[in-house]
């Protein structure tokens, strides 16, 4: 009984969470100066043309009534057509997000497991060469600028060495031709890869240091001194008992990076051409798009949001009792 | 322990990746074939849409100008206008004001034939969905008539100067393809919206290219259409093909990476502007052409005329006087451009008066001072120390004092940021340390776009701005726009506020000429009022840079505007 | 032959101030059977020499001299290796269970199995099963709590699951450090109750240090008293108990704890810290003693024996002597 109090009071919250975040979008957005047409610089297009444009994408009705419109519209599931494109936002979306997950799940996921084994190492042999090394390097992978990084990778890759494509998600060449379907995924791969290693890069920095430091603060820990005491080896007590925990801060901070990516990694987008929800987000903004730009802000604070997802799935399995791990997350 | 072993998998994981990320590497490099049948190009932007109706921004145009076609088109060299889907120049009528038509025997892409009723379709298009631009260009029409099916009647209301750079520019749309569309948008809330939004998948054109495939975010494939009507006829000097199998767009994010792509001949040509940072590396290159084109454009430094200081015809000459075009184009473009003298483009040959007011030309910066200062020193304005002082030495002034006597207030001239464009951030920087060489308080000051033209084109609340119009026509009948009382309105064309009946009078006038030369006097004319109460002071013109890949293709047509034009897609060739 | 053998041990650490001396020239013998106690304030060094005999000194401390006799060999020369066959196997450390002495990731059978699997590692899976549950029965903890993590248990089982890690393996001698500092005194009790009827029934070696004298006079037979790094007074718990000689012991039995700090014992009219930084030797106490005589910071104290075993360590043999309490 309790219980259902609790999570219906936690629904009650989100709700409002969301009501407020989705009103301050769209008077944000309107509130900003110019319309979805201000930047169109023909003349040929007379100032009756463009109130009547206006008129047609429903902004000269007062902004009361396009906000009831737009709250109505998005509790039908309605997210409205871009301006811009012209398509249902959602199919805009769905497009993009597709690239943006498998770019910045992938890298942010191959950098957290890196920099959770690179800061592991840094903070065991602290002071040591090794460890200075490493966290120099980090420190630097941290404040790359990541445009003249995302370039210069370009530029010894894909120019001097040829080796990997100039940006773009796949080669037209091959996908206009009749290549296997293997060869394609392969090709996107290959295509993935720079980008990959830019994020990656720049990820690896921050959990390369976060690591160091939560490791660090581990090895105080008292149960670092039982482990010693019940005579285990220097590296069980590191890998077993000392970075589990200090991995903790780590998975922590891959999920809100999981969530920012959405937004973070524009700058990579636009440089590699990678399709994705950043570079639209940029775009949507920079015209003034509004219904894709709510859209794609409101997907952010819904990601951003996920630990009251993850808590609300696993809401069934509190209740009926099921085993499951606190603090269950297991890396290593 | 099995330490060791999770170390060992750790490292195995990376290094797998890697061998990975090599081996397909091996396969790119032999997936990469030099197909001497697809021309790639690349594009700075994804396409706004595939829908005629709403893609009506720069690279849209670049797609869908290869698949819908005008009647008329500009000759690529002279600029005239010339037959396309029409067989002939048409045949005027001054008694009835009409304008016939013979259309040539034309193709859609799908093989139908392209008649008469798709050109009355197309004007009833515009007519039931007010479409912006056409609409208004159209409205001129009083009827239009199809006697049979290969020939059109249009009827004019009145005269018109600008029928056939307006009227007979316009794309034809297939009546199959869009007679059920249009049915349905009409019938919605917001028809215009409605067909704006209709996808379109496969556009229907009577061009050189239809549209294979379209991958959104990754490539455009256009695959040479059989039915083009222009295929082996000699149109504007050229031969027509095209002698390409298909062309083939990409994107790339940006301008360093696509003139990555065209060094390495990834792609053939960069449909995009070239900043000048980059021409001395792309000279060293033996396989990369250069074409440097003049623009179409007009960049200019606006005034509000509706207030003071700028409602006083002498300031804003002695500022004309201060500003040095020449120096602007060496120092901030590098020479890559040309310096404007009038509203309009001195490539504009026919219509461009080469013999209007030129403020300062040829001076040097002191001359001119001191001739900025005469000028203002006539007029009644004073200062507590003026910059020329009794021995005509050049002295840093002050306090600068209105006719009136009233104190000149600080004004700003606002500018597009320098991340959107370097180059009109700079000249605003440097005409304010020009004026400043006067006395006044001028603060030059970056606005984000959006922004700026709110309050220049909607509020109107400024003092002086700089701005540029990119993709100008090539008719001049927008210095009517620009200048007109009557456009004096929020989000109005006359952002200045300029109002001369005079002009106005002979800009309604220029509008009714059919005669092009009597024309081209009032033109001159009008150029010559602007120039002399520059409600506009016009600046440079930059040239539009372009760079090709010439290893593949060669035949590359250059006009106003650069070589991205539908004759270089029909005329370009393998290069072997 | 005695289990362990302390002679003329001293540790020091190493800080900006110099080398701090935090045990000085210590020496004593622990038999099986009888629990040695040390009592000390905070920073008296007895936590060092617990330490020590796990070879888990920080890398800035350093055995400065002396010897420590553990069957046959002397601990201060076993190399890393060595140190890890004797840790959780020959001696064994239960510590105060209070913050986090478990592992928060791990549950807690596994804690205990890692520390019988690491010094047996061919056990077999019946056998460990058989060992653990012993265990658990042991020091009373439910079998089915076995599988928790630690957040789950209480401060209570938290320490006997710390009580049950150190026994694991069967070792020779157990070190109780502060074992129930952090526990209600009802809680105390029983985990004070079940460390000396462990000890009795294994026949371990156990030190048990606390600040508390009470405590450890309820475990042990024989106490050393501590004061600034050096034993100053060691006895039978009779002995000191009921006839303490050193001005420092005299003191403690009259100490109270701080409210703020449980660990610190205030002690009244000692407002002086110990200076570690003297050279070997000197009578630390001399700070803060009242029955100080300007002898006693020029002179090194001496062992006075009292009777038997009962020993204090000062330099003006009357006051020791001449005991009014």
């Amino acid at each position: 009984m309790r219980n259902q109090t609790y999570i219906l009071g936690k629904l009650v919250e989100i709700t409002i969470i969301f009501f407020v975040i989705m009103t301050a979008l769209f008077f944000l957005f309107r509130l900003s100066p110019g319309d979805p047409i201000s930047k169109v610089a023909d003349p040929m297009l007379t100032p009756e043309d463009m109130r009547y444009i206006i008129e047609q994408m429903g902004l000269d009705k007062p902004i009361w009534e396009q906000y009831v419109i737009y709250l109505k519209n998005f509790f039908t599931g309605n997210f409205g057509v871009s301006f811009h494109y012209g398509e249902p936002v959602f199919k805009i979306i769905r497009e993009r997000l597709g690239w943006t997950v498998l770019l910045f799940t992938s890298s942010t996921i191959l950098a957290a497991f890196a920099g959770v084994f690179l800061g592991k190492i840094a903070a065991w042999n602290k002071g040591s060469r090794l460890d200075n090394v490493l966290s120099i390097s980090a420190l630097v992978c941290y404040t790359l600028f990541i445009p003249w990084f995302a370039l210069l990778l370009l530029w010894v890759f894909g120019f001097k060495l040829g080796l990997f494509p100039l940006g773009g998600i796949l080669s037209p060449e091959l996908w206009v031709g009749n290549a296997s379907w293997f060869v394609r995924m392969l090709d996107i791969l290959h295509h993935m890869l720079l980008p990959l290693m830019t994020l990656f890069v720049i990820h690896l920095g921050s959990y390369l240091l976060l690591m160091r430091s939560s490791m660090l603060s581990v090895l105080r820990e008292d149960y670092i001194i039982t482990a010693r005491a019940k005579g285990l080896s220097e590296r069980v007590i590191r890998n077993k008992h000392a970075a589990k925990n200090a991995a903790l801060p780590v998975v922590t901070s891959v999920g809100l990076s999981l969530a920012f990516s959405i937004n973070g990694g524009a700058l990579t987008e636009q440089i590699f051409t990678w399709p994705g929800i950043g570079r639209e987000l940029i775009f949507a903004v920079s015209n003034n798009d509004y219904p894709l730009a709510q859209a794609c802000f409101l997907l952010i604070a819904l990601v951003v949001c996920w630990p009251i997802w993850l808590w609300i799935f696993s809401m069934p399995i509190w209740i009926r009792g099921l085993p499951i791990e606190p603090q269950g997350m297991v890396l290593e | 322990m099995g330490n060791w072993s999770k170390w060992r998998a750790e490292f195995c994981f990376y290094f797998l990746f890697l061998a990975v990320a090599f081996a397909l590497t091996g396969l790119y490099a032999c997936q990469k074939s030099k197909n001497s049948a697809l021309l790639n190009i690349g594009l700075p932007e994804e396409p706004q849409s595939l829908n005629l109706w709403l893609g009506t921004d720069a690279n849209s145009r670049k797609i869908l100008s290869q698949i819908y076609q005008p009647l008329y088109h500009h000759h690529p060299e002279t600029l005239e206008i010339i037959p396309w889907l029409a067989k002939d120049q048409p045949v005027f009528d001054p008694q009835a004001l009409t304008y016939t038509v013979t259309l040539r025997e034309a193709k859609w892409s799908d093989g139908s034939d392209f008649t008469s009723e798709d050109v009355l379709f197309t004007k009833q298009l515009f007519f039931d969905f007010k479409i912006p631009k056409y609409y208004s260009n159209w409205n001129i029409i009083q009827k239009i008539e199809a006697p049979d099916a290969h020939t059109v009647v249009f009827y004019l209301k009145e005269p018109s100067a600008i029928f056939m750079s307006r009227v007979m520019t316009a794309p034809m749309v297939s009546k199959k393809e869009w007679e059920p569309i249009a049915k349905q948008a009409l019938a919605k809330e917001k028809p215009l919206r409605s067909l704006q939004d209709h996808p379109i998948e496969k556009p229907l054109g009577t061009g050189p290219f239809t549209l294979f495939e379209y991958k959104s975010g990754a490539y455009i494939h256009m695959k040479k259409n059989p039915y083009f009507f222009g295929t082996g006829q000699k149109i504007g000097n050229h031969i027509l093909g095209p002698y390409v199998e298909s062309l083939l767009f990409r994107i790339y994010g940006t301008s360093d990476v696509a003139i990555l792509a065209l060094k390495k001949g990834d792609i053939d040509y960069y449909w995009g502007d070239i900043q000048p940072g980059y021409i001395k590396d792309l000279k060293e290159q033996a396989n990369i052409d250069l074409y440097f084109n003049k623009k179409s454009a007009l960049y200019y430094m606006g005034f509000n005329l509706r207030k003071p200081p700028f409602d006083d015809k002498v300031l804003r000459q002695a500022i004309a006087t201060m500003v040095d075009k020449d120096f602007i184009l060496t120092r901030i473009l590098q020479n890559y451009g040309t310096p404007m003298h009038s509203v309009v483009p001195s490539g504009n040959h026919f219509w461009y008066n080469p013999n209007v007011r030129k403020y300062g030309q040829g001076k040097t910066h002191d001359e001119r001072i001191k001739l900025a200062y005469e000028m203002l020193k006539t007029a009644g304005y004073s200062w507590e120390t003026p910059p020329v002082d009794e021995n005509n030495n050049i002295v840093t002034p002050s306090d600068i004092r209105l006719p009136s006597g009233a104190a000149m207030d600080k004004f700003v001239i606002l500018t597009p940021p320098a991340d959107y464009d370097p180059k009109r951030a700079f000249a605003g920087t440097m005409i304010q340390e020009w004026l400043r060489e006067l006395g006044m308080s001028a603060f030059a000051r970056p606005m984000s776009f959006n922004s700026l033209l709110e309050t220049v084109k909607g509020k109107h609340e400024f003092d002086a701005f700089v701005l540029g119009y990119g993709q100008l026509d090539l008719d001049p009948d927008y210095l009517r726009t620009f200048f007109e009382s009557k456009n004096d309105k929020p989000r109005g064309w006359n952002m200045s506020g300029y109002r001369n009946p005079e002009f106005d009078t002979i800009a309604d006038e220029q509008m009714t000429l059919i005669d092009t030369q009597k024309r081209k006097e009032i033109i001159w004319k009008m150029q010559e009022i602007i120039l002399e109460d520059l409600p506009y002071l016009p600046l440079y013109n930059p040239h539009i840079i372009e760079a090709t890949f010439n290893e593949r293709f060669k035949g590359w047509v250059a006009k106003v505007d650069g070589i991205g034009n539908i004759w270089s897609m029909c005329v370009v060739k393998p290069a072997d | 032959m005695a289990l362990l053998s302390i002679k003329n041990l001293s540790i020091g650490y190493q800080t900006k101030a110099g080398m701090l001396k935090a045990v000085d020239n210590i020496s004593f013998e622990l038999e099986r059977g009888r629990p040695l106690g040390f009592v000390g304030e905070s920073g008296c060094g007895k936590t060092t020499i617990g330490m020590t005999l796990m070879g888990l000194l920080p890398g800035n401390a350093h055995i400065l001299g002396g010897s420590i006799g553990f069957q046959n060999q002397d601990l201060i020369q076993l190399n890393e290796d060595q140190w890890r066959r004797v840790r959780g196997k020959e001696i064994a450390m239960i510590f105060q269970a209070a913050m986090n002495a478990l592992n928060p990731v791990m549950r807690v059978d596994e804690q205990v199995i890692e520390a019988i699997v690491t010094h047996t590692p061919d056990i077999s899976p019946a056998d460990l099963d058989k060992r653990i549950n012993e265990l658990f029965d042991l020091v009373e903890i439910p079998r089915v709590r076995m599988k928790d993590f630690p957040h789950e248990y209480s401060g209570g089982m938290k320490q006997r699951v710390i009580i049950a890690m150190a026994l694991a393996c069967n070792p020779k001698l157990i070190i109780a450090d502060e074992p129930t500092t952090a526990l209600d005194v009802i809680v105390q009790d029983q985990i004070l109750k079940e460390i000396k009827a462990i000890q009795k029934a294994m026949n371990t070696g156990l030190i048990f240090i606390s600040h508390d004298i009470a405590v450890v006079a309820s475990v042990c037979k024989d106490i050393c008293v501590m004061y600034g790094g050096q034993i100053v007074e060691t006895g039978t718990r009779e002995e000191v108990f009921r006839n303490p000689r050193h001005p420092y012991t005299k003191a403690l039995l009259g100490s109270y704890l701080s409210l703020d700090n449980e660990l610190t014992v205030v002690i009244p009219d000692m407002r002086e810290t110990p200076d570690l930084t003297l050279e070997s030797g000197c009578c630390r106490f001399a700070v803060n003693c009242k029955t100080c005589s300007s002898a006693c910071k020029a002179e090194v104290p001496q062992w006075i024996d009292i009777s038997g075993s009962h020993k204090a360590l000062c330099c003006d043999e009357t006051i020791i002597r001449n005991s009014h309490e």
